[in-house]
């Protein structure tokens, strides 16, 4: 039993990582209908930079990348904003750039020069963090001191509660955002029908420009919390975490954002359990390494049954 | 008048097509046909000849392989239209069944003519299953199935004890028909050379054939070619069926080449590059796909040891973005015949 809660709660906190990955993915695919690959590594891209700050301000030194003193009060906060919005801007501007010189001029193209282009993007931009960034595995700092609970004797660490916290806020504004203001309704209008949005007098460039933001900014964050968690940032990590959101916002069914959630902290949570359990369950015959394999068969039997996802519409996925 | 023409994209850029033109008219005599053919034949038949060194033969070994690869990718994608991201796992399908039916890891030696069937087959068969779940889905889903199988099948191979794990399989034996063992690059060379023609020559059949129409129906509009009578779902499953058989070819021959396979070698890394070479040479067009998979592998050759060397993968990320702005037919695009071509115009 402990192991399950301990498990579990391990599992929704990666899920809610991936929640966050996810929206990225299923925004993007709500309002161009593609899906934009590079996603995944423009999170990590956000993980990289927001490295790179606390190396150039000092916070961080040598190859571990340790801090030596811990941080407290307002230096904490201070640390914390520089980290997440330094890696958000970062993470924002590319994919602005991203959407302006590749996916824009495309909008009109067949869909599957679409896909192909943003393979490129996805490719080019992974090689790219490992010329600029190093091609090694980089330690990085929690900066959080760590403390720990015990919830029904499983322990929690202040850093896992820190990021539930953060999550639930950012889905909460996001919710927000999309279904209350005026931005919110616009992306709605141009989800729905692009051209008819457009005739409407929505400025369409400015909405997508927008979605772009917003998923980036939720994008570098999940990468933050991701590195955070692992205590590591990786060039490659981008593809690992491409794969889980975008299964994450198809089995949740894209373009829906609830869906989408409850999706990432299913995938952390069969992740998570799934890994604790296998070694157990087997003899130790199938190990830990083997817990993606159910996220994969969970999708691919997803697709099969419900092509549509938990919460999708089935209309556009399923040809013929 | 030639008999093809370029199709609207092309003529754009007119230096091009006027290239295009002189080399239709020079090749549409028979004579000169024959002689470019001739020509070329005997320049691949005395390549091992006229290039001594080792190391380059061995490229071009590999570039043959990719070859190989390209042309079934094309088949996939450039047909048919289908979105495969999983192909570096059909090749580790083909590499491992050799590996594993002819290395000391099993005690097992079977002979290359019963194991190259073997590794085509299975590899077919593994894609055919695949599809039948996931075929009716549509572009970046189908994408996202074999992406993940891919991945399935990388964690299985690189913890299963069955496989070696991440060890990989050492010691594979050389290639060996009845009478002849492959010991010399020169020798696979010729081995790739004959396969890659026999390839070439069946997907390039296919092209022309009803079946390649009706791929090729199915790219540009499924419930149109649904509703004129096709049994898309059957084609499909063919496509995938098909398209992967050189992929695993390739991978067999990799292994024997080699005599080491780890899952190293058959990273999303390999799929990205069989993509790009398809996407430059030209999709849905089995000379394009050769002229990209040569250009891809020859080309960056000399940058090897120099700084640009580990920019190769945002070369080719880049590569894909110009290609798909700006030429997204490809170097060369597939020509097509004097009706099609007025359908195309005029509509």
């Amino acid at each position: 039993m402990t192991t399950f809660v301990q498990q579990a709660l391990n599992g929704l906190t990666i899920g809610m990582i991936y929640a966050l990955i996810a929206l990225g993915y299923s925004m993007v695919y709500g309002v161009l209908k593609m899906v934009n690959f590079a996603h995944g590594d423009l999170c990590v891209l956000g993980a990289m930079f927001s490295l790179t700050l606390l190396r150039a301000t000092g916070i961080t030194k040598g190859r571990l990348n340790i801090i030596e003193v811990p941080l407290t009060g307002t230096r904490l906060v201070l640390v914390l904003g520089m980290v997440f919005l330094g890696g958000m801007l970062c993470s924002t501007i590319t994919s602005l750039i991203i959407e302006r010189l590749v996916y824009r001029p495309l909008r009109r193209a067949s869909i599957l020069t679409v896909l192909v282009s943003a393979l490129g993007v996805s490719i080019a931009l992974s090689n790219a963090m490992m010329l600029v960034f190093g091609r090694e595995m980089k330690s990085f700092p929690s900066l959080l001191k760590k403390q720990y609970f015990t919830v029904l004797g499983a322990t929690y660490s202040n850093l896992q509660v820190f990021i539930a916290i953060l999550t639930i806020l950012l889905l909460i504004g996001l919710f927000y955002l999309v279904n209350k203001t005026t931005l919110g309704r616009c992306i709605r209008a141009v989800a729905l029908d692009k051209d008819m949005a457009g005739l409407l007098g929505i400025n369409v460039n400015r909405v997508i420009v927008a979605v772009f933001a917003l998923g980036a900014s939720l994008g570098a964050v999940a990468g933050i919390s991701h590195a955070m968690y692992y205590g590591q940032t990786y060039y490659l990590t981008g593809y690992q975490l491409m794969i889980l959101g975008w299964a994450s916002a198809v089995i949740g069914g894209i373009g829906d954002m609830r869906g989408c959630v409850i999706a990432g902290l299913l995938i952390g949570l069969l992740e998570a359990v799934g890994g604790g359990y296998l070694p157990i369950l087997t003899g130790g015959l199938f190990g830990a390494d083997y817990r993606r394999i159910f996220v994969f068969l969970v999708l691919i039997v997803t697709l099969v049954i419900k092509p549509a996802g938990i919460l999708g519409k089935p209309e556009v996925i399923v040809k013929a | 008048m030639s008999n093809y023409k370029n199709d609207a994209a092309t003529s754009r850029s007119p230096g091009f097509s006027q290239v295009r033109r002189y080399w239709h008219a020079l090749t549409k005599n028979t004579g000169v046909k024959r002689a470019l053919f001739i020509g070329v034949a005997i320049l691949l038949l005395a390549l091992p000849r006229i290039i001594t060194s080792n190391y380059w033969l061995r490229v071009i070994d590999i570039a043959g392989l990719y070859v190989m690869m390209a042309l079934g990718y094309n088949l996939m994608f450039g047909y048919t239209g289908l979105f495969n991201l999983g192909f570096a796992a059909f090749f580790a399908i083909g590499a491992y069944c050799y590996a594993m039916l002819a290395s000391p890891l099993h005690n097992m030696h079977l002979p290359f003519l019963i194991v190259l069937p073997l590794a085509v087959g299975l590899t077919s068969l593994i894609s055919y299953l695949l599809g039948i779940p996931s075929i009716s889905l549509v572009g970046d889903y189908l994408g996202l199935v074999t992406l993940s199988f891919a991945e399935i099948f990388r964690i299985l191979v690189n913890n299963l004890k069955f496989t070696n794990a991440s060890y990989g399989i050492i010691n594979i034996d050389a290639i060996r028909l009845p009478f002849f063992t492959f010991k010399s690059v020169s020798d696979y060379y010729y081995l790739i050379l004959l396969l890659c023609v026999v390839v070439y020559l069946i997907i390039k059949r296919l092209e022309d054939s009803r079946i390649g129409r009706a791929w090729m129906a199915i790219r540009n509009d499924e419930e149109a070619a649904k509703t004129s009578g096709l049994d898309t779902r059957r084609l499909k499953l063919l496509a995938c069926a098909i398209g992967v058989a050189p992929v695993g070819m390739a991978g067999a021959i990799f292994a024997g080449m080699q005599t080491f396979v780890s899952p190293e070698s058959f990273t999303s890394r390999e799929t990205w590059l069989i993509i790009a070479m398809a996407i430059v040479g030209g999709l849905g067009n089995a000379d394009g796909a050769v002229l990209g998979a040569l250009l891809l592998t020859l080309l960056p050759e000399p940058l090897r040891g120099t700084p640009i060397e580990s920019a190769r993968t945002l070369i080719y990320g880049l590569l894909l973005i110009f290609f798909s702005l700006f030429r997204p037919q490809g170097l060369l695009p597939r020509r097509y015949w004097k009706g099609e071509i007025e359908e195309e115009t005029s509509g």
